[in-house]
Protein backbone atom coordinates (compact mmCIF):
# COMPACT_ATOMS: atom_id res chain seq x y z
CA UNK A 1 0.00 0.00 0.00
CA UNK A 2 1.86 3.44 -1.37
CA UNK A 3 1.63 6.53 -2.37
CA UNK A 4 4.62 7.96 -4.54
CA UNK A 5 5.56 10.40 -6.95
CA UNK A 6 7.88 8.14 -9.00
CA UNK A 7 6.27 5.46 -11.46
CA UNK A 8 5.26 2.45 -11.02
CA UNK A 9 6.39 -1.18 -12.94
CA UNK A 10 2.71 -2.87 -13.67
CA UNK A 11 4.74 -5.91 -14.26
CA UNK A 12 6.36 -6.04 -11.10
CA UNK A 13 3.62 -5.54 -9.32
CA UNK A 14 1.43 -8.38 -11.06
CA UNK A 15 4.85 -10.82 -10.37
CA UNK A 16 3.88 -10.02 -6.87
CA UNK A 17 0.54 -10.95 -7.06
CA UNK A 18 1.46 -14.48 -8.13
CA UNK A 19 0.69 -17.01 -5.02
CA UNK A 20 -0.06 -20.64 -5.45
CA UNK A 21 -3.47 -20.42 -3.45
CA UNK A 22 -4.69 -18.19 -6.21
CA UNK A 23 -6.40 -18.98 -9.78
CA UNK A 24 -6.80 -15.65 -10.39
CA UNK A 25 -5.07 -12.49 -10.54
CA UNK A 26 -7.20 -9.30 -11.34
CA UNK A 27 -6.01 -5.99 -12.12
CA UNK A 28 -7.05 -2.44 -12.55
CA UNK A 29 -5.02 0.82 -13.66
CA UNK A 30 -6.59 4.40 -13.78
CA UNK A 31 -4.77 6.88 -16.02
CA UNK A 32 -5.07 10.31 -17.02
CA UNK A 33 -7.66 11.01 -19.84
CA UNK A 34 -7.12 13.43 -22.19
CA UNK A 35 -10.14 16.08 -21.86
CA UNK A 36 -11.04 19.32 -23.12
CA UNK A 37 -7.47 20.17 -23.90
CA UNK A 38 -6.01 19.09 -20.46
CA UNK A 39 -2.24 18.68 -19.33
CA UNK A 40 -2.08 17.25 -16.36
CA UNK A 41 -3.64 16.91 -13.04
CA UNK A 42 -1.49 17.55 -10.42
CA UNK A 43 -2.56 15.10 -7.50
CA UNK A 44 -2.26 15.55 -3.64
CA UNK A 45 -2.30 13.49 -0.66
CA UNK A 46 -2.76 13.72 2.37
CA UNK A 47 0.39 11.17 2.97
CA UNK A 48 -0.11 9.50 6.53
CA UNK A 49 -3.42 8.99 6.74
CA UNK A 50 -4.32 7.92 2.92
CA UNK A 51 -1.54 5.47 4.05
CA UNK A 52 -3.35 4.19 6.95
CA UNK A 53 -6.60 3.98 5.22
CA UNK A 54 -5.20 2.19 2.04
CA UNK A 55 -4.05 -0.17 4.97
CA UNK A 56 -7.32 -0.42 6.05
CA UNK A 57 -9.27 -1.24 3.10
CA UNK A 58 -6.63 -3.70 2.25
CA UNK A 59 -7.17 -5.61 5.11
CA UNK A 60 -11.10 -5.43 4.72
CA UNK A 61 -10.57 -6.41 1.17
CA UNK A 62 -8.41 -9.67 1.80
CA UNK A 63 -11.00 -10.84 4.65
CA UNK A 64 -14.45 -9.94 2.67
CA UNK A 65 -13.76 -11.45 -1.20
CA UNK A 66 -11.36 -13.66 0.77
CA UNK A 67 -8.09 -12.91 -1.18
CA UNK A 68 -5.04 -14.32 -1.06
CA UNK A 69 -3.01 -10.59 -1.91
CA UNK A 70 -4.07 -7.39 -2.72
CA UNK A 71 -2.12 -4.50 -3.49
CA UNK A 72 -2.66 -0.71 -4.01
CA UNK A 73 -0.24 1.87 -5.06
CA UNK A 74 -1.54 5.73 -6.21
CA UNK A 75 0.74 8.50 -7.41
CA UNK A 76 0.95 12.12 -6.43
CA UNK A 77 2.38 14.96 -7.94
CA UNK A 78 2.26 16.13 -11.66
CA UNK A 79 0.78 13.59 -14.17
CA UNK A 80 0.41 14.16 -17.91
CA UNK A 81 -2.44 13.25 -19.66
CA UNK A 82 -1.71 8.91 -20.50
CA UNK A 83 0.29 8.41 -17.42
CA UNK A 84 -0.28 5.84 -14.88
CA UNK A 85 -2.58 7.00 -11.48
CA UNK A 86 -3.32 4.31 -9.72
CA UNK A 87 -2.79 0.20 -9.38
CA UNK A 88 -5.20 -2.41 -7.75
CA UNK A 89 -4.50 -5.55 -7.96
CA UNK A 90 -5.78 -8.75 -6.26
CA UNK A 91 -5.45 -12.18 -6.16
CA UNK A 92 -7.60 -15.13 -5.51
CA UNK A 93 -8.40 -18.53 -5.93
CA UNK A 94 -11.01 -17.58 -8.32
CA UNK A 95 -11.91 -15.34 -10.62
CA UNK A 96 -14.77 -13.57 -9.43
CA UNK A 97 -13.83 -12.74 -5.74
CA UNK A 98 -10.29 -11.33 -7.53
CA UNK A 99 -12.80 -9.00 -10.26
CA UNK A 100 -14.87 -7.98 -7.55
CA UNK A 101 -12.68 -7.71 -5.08
CA UNK A 102 -10.79 -5.37 -7.57
CA UNK A 103 -13.86 -3.04 -8.12
CA UNK A 104 -15.21 -2.49 -4.65
CA UNK A 105 -10.85 -1.51 -3.51
CA UNK A 106 -11.52 1.27 -6.19
CA UNK A 107 -14.52 2.48 -5.40
CA UNK A 108 -13.78 2.66 -2.03
CA UNK A 109 -10.14 4.42 -2.34
CA UNK A 110 -12.03 7.37 -4.44
CA UNK A 111 -14.39 7.47 -1.36
CA UNK A 112 -12.31 7.27 1.87
CA UNK A 113 -8.06 7.41 0.90
CA UNK A 114 -7.68 11.52 1.26
CA UNK A 115 -6.14 12.29 -2.07
CA UNK A 116 -7.38 15.45 -4.44
CA UNK A 117 -6.69 16.31 -8.08
CA UNK A 118 -6.54 19.70 -9.87
CA UNK A 119 -6.59 20.23 -13.56
CA UNK A 120 -3.43 21.67 -14.99
CA UNK B 1 -3.71 23.43 24.88
CA UNK B 2 -1.57 23.26 21.32
CA UNK B 3 -2.99 21.28 18.09
CA UNK B 4 -1.49 20.82 14.56
CA UNK B 5 -4.11 22.10 12.08
CA UNK B 6 -3.40 20.63 8.39
CA UNK B 7 -4.41 21.84 5.22
CA UNK B 8 -4.81 20.41 2.43
CA UNK B 9 -5.80 21.65 -1.28
CA UNK B 10 -8.16 24.23 -1.63
CA UNK B 11 -8.09 24.75 2.76
CA UNK B 12 -4.49 25.80 1.27
CA UNK B 13 -5.04 28.41 -0.83
CA UNK B 14 -7.41 30.08 1.11
CA UNK B 15 -6.14 29.92 4.54
CA UNK B 16 -2.22 30.39 3.05
CA UNK B 17 -0.58 27.66 5.00
CA UNK B 18 -0.12 24.36 4.81
CA UNK B 19 0.67 23.24 8.96
CA UNK B 20 0.67 25.49 11.65
CA UNK B 21 0.57 24.96 15.90
CA UNK B 22 -2.45 26.46 17.32
CA UNK B 23 -3.35 27.67 20.97
CA UNK B 24 -7.38 26.85 21.22
CA UNK B 25 -9.16 26.62 25.02
CA UNK B 26 -9.05 23.30 26.55
CA UNK B 27 -11.93 21.11 25.56
CA UNK B 28 -12.44 22.41 22.32
CA UNK B 29 -14.59 20.70 20.02
CA UNK B 30 -14.17 20.91 15.74
CA UNK B 31 -17.26 22.87 15.63
CA UNK B 32 -15.84 25.18 17.70
CA UNK B 33 -12.55 25.19 16.23
CA UNK B 34 -13.79 25.90 12.66
CA UNK B 35 -16.65 28.35 13.93
CA UNK B 36 -13.14 29.88 15.03
CA UNK B 37 -11.49 29.65 12.41
CA UNK B 38 -14.08 31.30 9.57
CA UNK B 39 -14.33 34.37 11.82
CA UNK B 40 -10.43 34.57 11.25
CA UNK B 41 -10.34 33.82 7.58
CA UNK B 42 -14.08 34.80 5.77
CA UNK B 43 -13.05 32.90 2.74
CA UNK B 44 -13.41 29.66 4.65
CA UNK B 45 -17.30 30.44 4.68
CA UNK B 46 -17.77 28.64 0.98
CA UNK B 47 -16.47 25.53 2.11
CA UNK B 48 -18.05 25.09 5.32
CA UNK B 49 -20.64 22.42 4.09
CA UNK B 50 -18.19 20.25 1.79
CA UNK B 51 -14.89 20.10 4.76
CA UNK B 52 -13.74 17.01 5.23
CA UNK B 53 -12.31 17.09 9.10
CA UNK B 54 -10.31 14.36 10.53
CA UNK B 55 -8.35 13.97 13.95
CA UNK B 56 -5.38 11.89 14.06
CA UNK B 57 -5.70 10.70 10.90
CA UNK B 58 -9.09 9.62 10.85
CA UNK B 59 -12.32 11.00 9.75
CA UNK B 60 -13.95 12.51 12.63
CA UNK B 61 -17.42 14.36 13.63
CA UNK B 62 -17.90 17.83 14.68
CA UNK B 63 -18.50 17.44 17.83
CA UNK B 64 -15.29 15.84 18.20
CA UNK B 65 -13.25 17.26 21.61
CA UNK B 66 -10.25 17.70 20.98
CA UNK B 67 -7.44 17.06 23.58
CA UNK B 68 -3.32 18.35 23.75
CA UNK B 69 -1.32 17.60 20.78
CA UNK B 70 -4.10 16.51 18.20
CA UNK B 71 -3.52 16.85 14.57
CA UNK B 72 -6.64 18.63 12.71
CA UNK B 73 -6.84 18.51 8.68
CA UNK B 74 -9.15 20.35 6.81
CA UNK B 75 -10.12 18.63 3.62
CA UNK B 76 -12.33 19.41 0.94
CA UNK B 77 -14.20 16.22 -1.15
CA UNK B 78 -11.95 13.15 -1.96
CA UNK B 79 -11.60 12.93 -5.30
CA UNK B 80 -8.77 10.16 -6.09
CA UNK B 81 -8.11 7.57 -8.60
Amino acid sequence: MTIQKRDFSVERVMAGMIDPKAGAVVSFIGTVRDERGLRAIDYEAYDEMAREKLDELRQRAVKRFKLTRAVVIHREGRLKVGEKVVIVACSAPHRKEAFKACEWLIAEVKKVVPIWKREV
Amino acid sequence: MKIVLRLFSVFRDVMGFREKTIDIPPGTTLEALLRELMAQYPRLKPHEASVLLAVNRDFASIKTRLEEGDEVALMPPIGGG
